[in-house]
């Protein structure tokens, strides 16, 4: 009798599993937005214009066809947008995908800090997603489409996060560092700039930011000077003229450290040395080449690097801005913890910037 | 002192007459010579007419007298006096010739052995390597290992288990490497059986293994000498039982279920790949099905956005949630495993074929089931059988589904929790008082581990 009632119990419960339940949404219900784009509303100062990119699955692989959906809504909170946007789709927003937020230019150019924080503080987007500013508009930028896409809403995420180009011109950004430097003392935010060019994005250009708003924008010369401050081992090249004729160096490896020095007469100095490796690629001059001249070359063109790279450096001074960090270095070099700000503050706007570059040329083809 | 026979030939006979009333495979024969009789009883079916009628028959006309046809008998190791008639009737009933004469009761084996040739391994398969395994007969069996391990060392006791089979049990060990305590526990287990009849090792497990409920093999069975023969040099016990052609090697541990032959016969790196490939292969079998259930139905931002938009795109058609999905297919696959192990071997290819076809195309073309499943689950199925005994992977495939359920019903967590709450499990298991999920078979505690008992 008790077992037979145990039984029971036991069939009864297994028929529990029968019932899905309506919070269970399986793959299939649900729309994964890709990417986020956030502009200003010609409708009021406090609106604004949020568009999401949603990427529809295709059932066969092979068919290559890659489909998107682009809704925009306006919106005076972003929390109240998606509200809205959900009525008009079928199944449940998943933002577990999404992996870029653009803000168009002259809403980044206001203040991006809300959406940022919504960012970072809603659960289920991810941390490594990837913020960039978009010229003209975020929405004119998410509408592209590369040819070259192959799943949906994938060609700006595979750019802008470099998994799948390298260029030196793109200066990567995580929402989470972005975060960071926003409240961070002595370092400044940064993003890359994404245009459109046709039916293709260009991500060039970088955003220097201060704690919240965009200030400058880098040419793309300046743009890859900048990253190779920033970073280790830029591939890029570097173009340098001798007697009239143009040579250009592929760049390997690249190295950039600095010091900050406090000089006594309480102007300061910050001593950049740049290493670098890589292979002369093209040299349009007709002579043989010697190893005086190998030297020569790399000495022409440590001094062009030299000279762009304080001109960048001034530039970015004049801003005010401070996207490689000096200050954290400076505060975390100084143990005067109440006033080193002040001090660092004092300092920077005069401080004087020397570039040592050391440039080697590994492979120089004497001959083939 | 002359041993007195306690038998009454007489009441003998009259009891056994009485016992094997309605026994008709039981031959009788009165043998005369001149004043001189005995009487030879024996089951035809047990016994070897050939040893009968030359040892027993033919020299007892060769012979003077009964006296030294007696005493040729008795020089015989395993001829007998029973001391009572229970001893002779259990003893004739293993293959002993009763032969009564006038005042005294003996018993003569001549056992017929109907057995099996040493057949090739046919479960724990080599690539190369000894091809022999165990034949139903123990003492071929001892034969075998024997011949491989030819050490005075090697101490073989024997002990009979199960009331009515009377099964024939040979405990192997070395002597010099054994651990005692271990050996005492397995005798006391042994001679504990209750059960009436012991008919393959896996009654031996059942009966001494505690707890009885256990998802994990804790007894190793082989039909492999090799293997035998290895874990005996490294300090096992194996445990010989006849009428079954495979050993049963104690204490066994959890990784000892992942070495095959071959790891020893390869070449150490070789063997330490094919060893990490089982152990992948466990993870993959254990896990896929219930991460397809989380990824897919809770945690879709795990997996990279490519895979999730392929599972949702080729998940669109199908009309249930994605556990049923993967239970529907898992048991599809278990049926179609279980049918093809059962069917004669004539038919058995169709079998497969059959449902290889429906699972495989027709389920997915008909938008039942996602391409992703498929491929999930006869990666499923391939996994589980890269693990090299059948009883392990049994465990496995049960322990599958609970991750199923756990995944699907509080997603990746779920996973997590099972995955604690299966190591928790096979920490505490314990075969013959040795940890049993002790890895890679390393001595971490030297003095002795009082808590491991």
């Amino acid at each position: 009798m008790r077992h037979s009632t145990y039984r029971v119990m036991i069939l009864l419960c297994a028929f529990i599993l029968l019932l899905s339940g309506c919070g269970f949404r399986d793959i299939d219900l649900r729309l994964f937005v890709v990417s986020i784009g956030v502009d200003v509303s010609e409708k009021g100062p406090n609106v604004n214009r949020y568009s999401f990119k949603m990427a529809i699955p295709t059932g066969d692989p092979k068919s290559g066809e890659v489909k998107s959906l682009t809704v925009t809504q306006e919106s005076e909170s972003i929390a109240e947008a998606i509200r809205q946007v959900k009525s008009k789709v079928d199944k449940e927003l998943d933002f577990g995908h999404c992996r870029a937020v653009l803000y168009g230019e002259s809403y980044a150019r206001r203040s991006i800090r809300s959406i940022q924080d919504w960012t970072v503080r809603r659960r289920d987007i991810q941390l490594l997603m990837f913020p960039g500013v978009a010229i003209p508009t975020a929405e004119a930028v998410l509408k592209i489409q590369p040819p070259t896409e192959r799943v949906a809403g994938n060609a700006l995420v595979l750019a802008i996060s470099e998994d799948g180009t390298e260029s030196p011109f793109i200066t990567r950004t995580f929402a989470f560092d972005l975060n960071r430097k926003m409240r961070e003392i002595g370092e400044d935010p940064v993003m890359p700039v994404i245009t459109t060019e046709g039916n293709v994005l260009n991500i060039d250009r970088v955003a220097l930011m201060d704690k919240e708003r965009v200030k400058l924008i880098l040419n793309p010369e300046d743009t890859r000077l900048y990253n190779m401050l920033d970073r280790r081992d830029i591939r890029t090249n570097l173009r340098t003229r001798r007697d009239g004729e143009i040579l250009e160096m592929n760049v390997e490896r690249s190295k950039a450290k600095y010091k900050i020095i406090d000089g006594s007469d309480g102007q300061g100095e910050i001593r950049y040395t740049i290493r670098l490796s890589g292979t002369l690629e093209e040299k349009q001059m007709e002579e043989q080449m010697t190893l005086e001249e190998l030297k020569k070359i790399e000495e022409a063109f440590s001094q062009e690097l030299s000279k762009d790279v304080t001109r960048l450096l001034k530039k970015i001074q004049e801003t005010g801005l401070d996207p490689l960090g000096f200050g954290l270095r400076y505060a975390g070099t100084h143990w005067n913890n109440d006033t080193e700000m002040q001090d660092w503050e004092r300092l920077y706007p005069q401080i004087k910037f020397t570039v040592k570059v050391r440039t080697k040329i590994k492979s120089n083809f004497f001959k083939r | 002192m002359k041993k007195q026979n306690k038998l009454n030939p007489k009441q003998a006979l009259a009891w056994l007459h009485r016992q094997l009333k309605g026994v008709s495979d039981i031959e009788e024969r009165k043998l005369k010579k001149g004043f001189e009789e005995i009487d030879i009883i024996y089951f035809k079916s047990m016994c070897d007419p050939v040893m009968i009628n030359n040892h027993l028959i033919n020299r007892f006309y060769e012979l003077d007298d009964v006296p030294l046809y007696l005493e040729f008998i008795r020089s015989f190791p395993k001829s007998l006096e029973p001391d009572r008639e229970e001893d002779m009737l259990r003893n004739m009933l293993r293959g002993a010739v009763a032969i009564f004469t006038r005042d005294k009761v003996l018993l003569f084996d001549a056992e017929l052995v109907n057995t099996s040739s040493i057949q090739p391994a046919s479960t724990e398969n080599v690539i190369q390597g000894p091809d022999d395994s165990f034949t139903e007969n123990v003492e071929v069996n001892l034969n075998l290992i024997r011949h491989r391990y030819q050490s005075a060392h090697l101490k073989s006791e024997y002990m009979t288990a199960g009331r009515a089979s009377q099964t024939r049990l040979i405990i192997l060990y070395d002597d010099t490497l054994v651990d005692k305590t271990i050996l005492e526990e397995v005798k006391n287990r042994l001679s504990d059986i209750t059960s009436d009849v012991i008919q393959s090792a896996s009654d031996i497990e059942r009966s001494t293994m505690h707890p009885h409920w256990r998802l994990f093999p804790t007894m190793m069975f082989s039909e492999r000498p090799d293997r035998t023969v290895m874990n005996i040099s490294q300090g096992k016990i194996a445990i010989l039982v006849d009428n079954t052609g495979y050993s049963i090697l104690v204490p066994s541990i959890f990784n000892d279920f992942f070495t095959a032959m071959d790891d020893k016969i390869q070449l150490p790196p070789i063997g330490w790949f094919l060893k990490a490939i089982r152990y992948i292969a466990l993870f993959l079998t254990v896990l896929l099905p219930a991460m397809y259930v989380a990824f897919t139905s809770y945690n879709p931002e795990i997996l990279r956005m490519q895979i999730s938009l392929l599972i949702a795109g080729s998940r669109a058609t199908v009309p249930y949630p994605s556990f049923f999905e993967v239970i529907f297919m898992l048991l599809a696959m278990e049926f179609l495993t279980e049918a093809s192990v059962r069917l004669p071997k004539a038919i058995g290819p169709t079998a497969t074929t059959v449902g290889g076809l429906i699972l495989g195309t027709a389920a997915t073309e008909a938008g039942l089931v996602s391409n992703i499943m498929i491929i999930l689950v006869s990666a499923v199925a391939i996994t589980n059988f890269v693990i090299p005994f059948s009883m392990m992977s049994m465990g496995i495939r049960v322990s599958k589904y609970v991750f199923i359920l756990l995944a699907s019903t509080f997603g990746l967590v779920g996973i997590v929790l099972g995955m604690v709450a299966m190591i928790t499990y096979l920490t505490s298991l314990r075969t013959f008082g040795k940890p049993y999920l002790k890895m890679f078979a390393m001595d971490w505690r030297k003095k002795g581990d009082e808590r491991s008992g």
